[in-house]
């Protein structure tokens, strides 16, 4: 991100929001919200005293809420910009009007509290998608805790504490009581493919993670003991099978192939209930933590952005490609691409593919300042059209546009044309037509009732 | 009421609020009202509101395109409101007069029933729920709901739903849905052999004079796909089939648009029951899709989008 | 005329994406469907203007039917969901004058779907044969030619 940042070519606009796109591939209309975070970039130097100083402490949402955070602040170290942000719901300033610490000690004066949302209104060639995704709530499962105890925790809260930036400064200590744990047991697919309470896909990367980190709390901790519950290891990909055997074999870990019924607080050790289905026994694990695999949902607002994009999405909330075999990049709406976990579960290496999939559909498509489109493109003979629009409520690309134009006679009159760009020639417009003044060229009504009329023979 | 609208066009003329006022004159037939469109103040004395006034008016705002006061009963709103759903209309440029309407008198039913022709009959009036006839010197008395149209039978809205000044008083609804749909039900009851030659029987009449898609207020199309030879989706002779999927081609287009003002069958001089096609549609569409045309002005055109939960048990 | 030599002519319409790809996959997986069906691919199901039908039957075709991608599963996104609600009713409307429903289908057939198209298909024909040859709408005129 430091390196885009520096990229001349490339403008960052972090804390906004896409709230408006129009126009089409080439010449899309957005509207981004640049929200207000009450510190001027210019002027903050990135100082920190700030953040040092606030008087109140909020849960880090970067650091899972396992260390705390303060009122102004950056959300990681290598966060691009570097220049912190006040958090409205918390700062002093917004809920009781006093404090203004932060303001007073800042020798840049950067701090403004009366800061307001700004509005970006420009013209883009192309859009490309790439908004993550949301982790699985594991509360649901009554049988893990549902919350309840401090030392279930979740694959990215134990990503925090093996972090040398994370809230222990890398040492791995458990929630609870900031014991070093002895013996940690995986439960893998939390969430993913289970219909009753989860979500029926396989979230792709869980075990390669929980494969990575039962190495990496091996190598922290010596000592330690990791047993991973799961339902099938699926390791497909270039080494991947080699690294869990790696995992098993070097660095120790059991694998034990069953399901946890139950987990139960017993003195300070958490008991987990559970089957290995291999041997065929009940088996029991007093642990020190349990970390969940939890799995990746679309992000809860998906929708709203599919609907703004005017892109599908499938049952789930993931944003559909054009075809899943032949244009997995691509949306239906040409110009606007996919990347990441916003489109399936996607790991490291198939984000970066799609990524510089997308980033290279871009370069190509900027390369040249024309582009041959299908020639399945509507047309509308504005001569006898009535404007009764029904055409453009049927459009789902909105390819039919109003446009005025001046008569010879200098009298001005409206009609509708078809972007030919935009348009797919999916042919509703004319089937909706009822005065037949649009044709679908390629696939007109004549050639069709033509065809027609030879079966009919 | 025929004061107040006079007072009220006069008005709306004068003030400069209105081009044009489009209302009932009298007809040049006997009984019968004709449009009367005009922006002379003096014309507005030959403004009438009796209960002849069949015709629809709401097509003259657009072919006037100007601004216009426009005279409507509790159907002819529908139809405008359907034309402001389809931007045919600008709200803004329409004057709305609404006149309550109990129901607008059919003179063929009245020939029938007394078995006269209208060149006998010398008066018509309303008295109470009766309406007295005088023909050839001698009264004859006949009820009011007998003489009125069938669609005016089953009226739901006899108040016009949208409109600027209201010359009357509301009426509220008393539909007598049995007998505006009979024809309707009758037809539903036989069998498919007897449905196909009654309409075989029917539309062997039609001489193609398109009075039905002239007088219609939901075709408005600059073109008439009936006009269009490449394809040609009508043969230009006219043999009965290619004159049934004329009219079935129209019922579909006019679906969900259709509000069932019958303009089409008074308007068919071989007297096709062309509303026993267009009112089925209604009521189909509103069993399907839970859609009433010309009811609200901000609802969505019925064809235009969908719901993902509409009926599709039809289907395989 | 010979009655026992006739067969039932159908035409279908069916969308390129969806159901053309789900026909041509039960063609490739050697399932049988009846030769009486002649295919005309069209780009959505939304494209199908309710006059094709109209003008097929009138044209002597004994029956149509018009299949497309499941709701949901649309290549533009709605052109299903337009269709579905012009077919409601061009249905009732038809039957309304007296043409047999069985003359006219819709269905869903994905591109999978190449047993549920041959299925769909074998089904149609079959209760088309059993209404018997459209002369509803035929032009006697036409009888000749």
């Amino acid at each position: 991100m430091v390196e885009s940042s520096q990229n001349e070519n490339i403008e960052i606009l972090t804390y906004s929001e896409v709230e408006e796109v129009g126009g089409y591939i080439g010449n899309f209309d957005v509207k981004i919200r640049k929200k207000a975070r009450f510190v001027d970039i210019d002027k903050c130097t990135g100082c920190g005293t700030c953040y040092q100083k606030c008087p109140v402490k909020v849960p880090s949402e970067f650091d899972m809420e396992m260390g705390m955070r303060k009122a102004i602040y950056v959300p990681f170290p290598q966060a691009v910009p570097n220049v912190p942000v006040i958090d409205k719901e918390h700062c002093r300033m917004f809920t009781k009007g006093k404090c203004s610490i932060c303001q007073k000690l800042c020798q840049a004066d950067a701090v403004d509290y009366e800061q307001k949302d700004e509005i970006i209104e420009d013209r883009f060639g192309a859009i490309v998608v790439a908004t993550g995704y949301d982790l699985f709530d594991a509360s649901v499962y009554g049988e893990y805790g549902g919350g309840r105890f401090k030392d279930v925790i979740t694959g990215l809260q134990l990503e925090r504490l093996i972090s040398p930036a994370g809230p222990t400064g890398g040492h791995i200590k458990r929630p609870s009581d900031g014991k070093e744990p002895k013996n940690v047991v995986f439960i893998q697919c939390v969430g993913s493919r289970d219909i009753e309470k989860g979500v029926p896909y396989c979230s792709n990367v869980c075990c390669m993670y929980t494969a990575k980190q039962a190495v990496l709390l091996k190598e922290h901790l010596p000592e330690v003991q990791t047993n991973i519950f799961y339902m099938d290891i699926r390791s497909a990909g270039k080494n991947y099978e080699q690294f869990v055997q790696r995992t098993m074999e070097q660095y120790g870990a059991l694998y034990i192939r069953g399901r946890v019924s139950k987990i139960y607080q017993r003195g300070d050790k958490l008991i987990v209930k559970g089957a290995d289905t291999l041997v065929g026994i009940q088996v029991e694990v007093e642990a020190d933590m349990v970390v969940l695999a939890t799995g990746i949902t679309p992000r809860h607002d998906s929708k709203n952005l599919a609907g703004i994009l005017s892109i599908p999405y499938d049952q789930f909330g993931f944003f559909t490609e054009l075809h899943p075999k032949l244009a997995p990049i691509e949306t239906v709406t040409s110009g606007i691409f996919l990347t990441g976990a916003c489109q399936a579960p996607k790991d490291i290496p198939d984000t970066v593919a799609s990524a510089s999939g997308a980033a290279a559909k871009v370069a190509s498509l900027f390369s040249s300042d024309e582009m041959s489109m299908e020639p399945l493109v509507s047309t509308i003979d504005t001569a006898v059209c009535s404007m009764c629009k029904a055409c453009v409520e049927v459009c789902p690309y909105g390819a039919i546009q109003e446009e005025e134009i001046t008569l010879r006679d200098g009298t001005k009159k409206k009609q509708l044309i078809v972007l030919e760009s935009v348009c797919h020639g999916c042919g509703a417009c004319v089937s909706t037509c009822r005065s037949s003044c649009i044709m679908l060229r390629g696939m007109t009504d004549e050639q069709i009732f033509d065809e027609l009329m030879a079966v009919a023979q | 009421m025929e004061n107040r609208l006079k007072e009220e066009a006069g008005k709306l003329l004068k003030e400069g609020k209105v081009d044009y006022i489009v209302g009932y004159g009298k007809g040049s037939v006997k009984f019968r009202t004709s449009p009367l469109i005009t922006n002379k103040e003096e014309e507005l004395e030959n403004l009438v509101i009796n209960p002849f006034i069949a015709n629809n008016l709401s097509r003259y705002p657009i072919e006037l395109k100007a601004r216009v006061g426009i005279v409507v009963k509790g159907c002819d709103s529908r139809s405008l409101i359907s034309l402001i759903q389809d931007k045919k209309v600008n709200r803004e440029d329409v004057v709305i007069l609404g006149v309550p309407c109990e129901g607008v008198v059919d003179i063929k039913k009245i020939e029938k029933h007394i078995g006269k022709d209208i060149d006998q009959i010398e008066e018509i009036k309303r008295e109470g729920e009766n309406l007295t006839i005088q023909a050839n010197g001698s009264n004859q008395t006949l009820s009011f709901k007998d003489a009125i149209f069938d669609k005016c039978l089953g009226c739901e809205y006899p108040t016009p739903l949208e409109y600027d000044v209201l010359l009357g008083t509301e009426i509220s609804p008393k539909p007598d849905m049995e007998k505006s749909l009979m024809r309707i039900k009758e037809l539903e009851n036989m069998d498919a052999t007897d449905r196909w030659s009654y309409w075989r029987e029917e539309f062997s009449k039609c001489i193609r004079c398109y009075g039905c898609k002239n007088v219609c207020p939901a075709c408005f199309c600059e073109r008439c796909f009936i006009d269009v030879n490449i394809p040609q989706w009508v043969n230009t002779y006219a043999t009965w089939q290619d004159n049934l999927v004329f009219q079935l081609i129209r019922t579909l287009h006019v679906a969900g648009r259709c509000s069932d003002c019958g303009e089409c069958e008074r308007a068919c001089p071989v007297g096709i029951p062309l509303r026993s096609l267009q009112r089925k549609m209604v009521e189909e569409v509103k069993d399907l899709f839970d859609y009433e045309a010309g009811v609200d002005k901000d609802a969505l055109p019925v064809f235009t989008h969908y719901e993902d939960t509409d009926p599709e048990e039809f289907i395989k | 005329m010979e009655e026992t030599k006739w067969e039932p002519k159908v035409v279908g319409f069916l969308c390129h994406w969806c159901s053309y790809a789900g026909a041509d996959l039960s063609g490739s997986a050697r399932l049988e469907y009846p030769h009486n069906i002649r295919i005309i691919r069209i780009p959505c199901s939304g494209r199908v203007d309710p006059m094709f039908i109209l003008r097929a039957l009138q044209n002597g075709v004994d029956g149509v039917i018009v299949s497309g991608c499941h709701p949901g599963d649309c290549h533009y996104q709605s052109g299903n969901f337009h269709a579905r609600r012009k077919f409601a009713v061009i249905r009732r409307l038809l039957d309304y004058v007296g043409i047999e429903p069985e003359r006219v289908q819709f269905s869903w057939v994905a591109a999978s779907e190449g047993p549920k198209m041959a299925q769909v298909i074998n089904e149609f024909v079959e209760g088309v044969r059993k209404v018997g040859p459209n002369r509803l709408f035929k032009d006697e005129r036409r009888d000749g030619e």
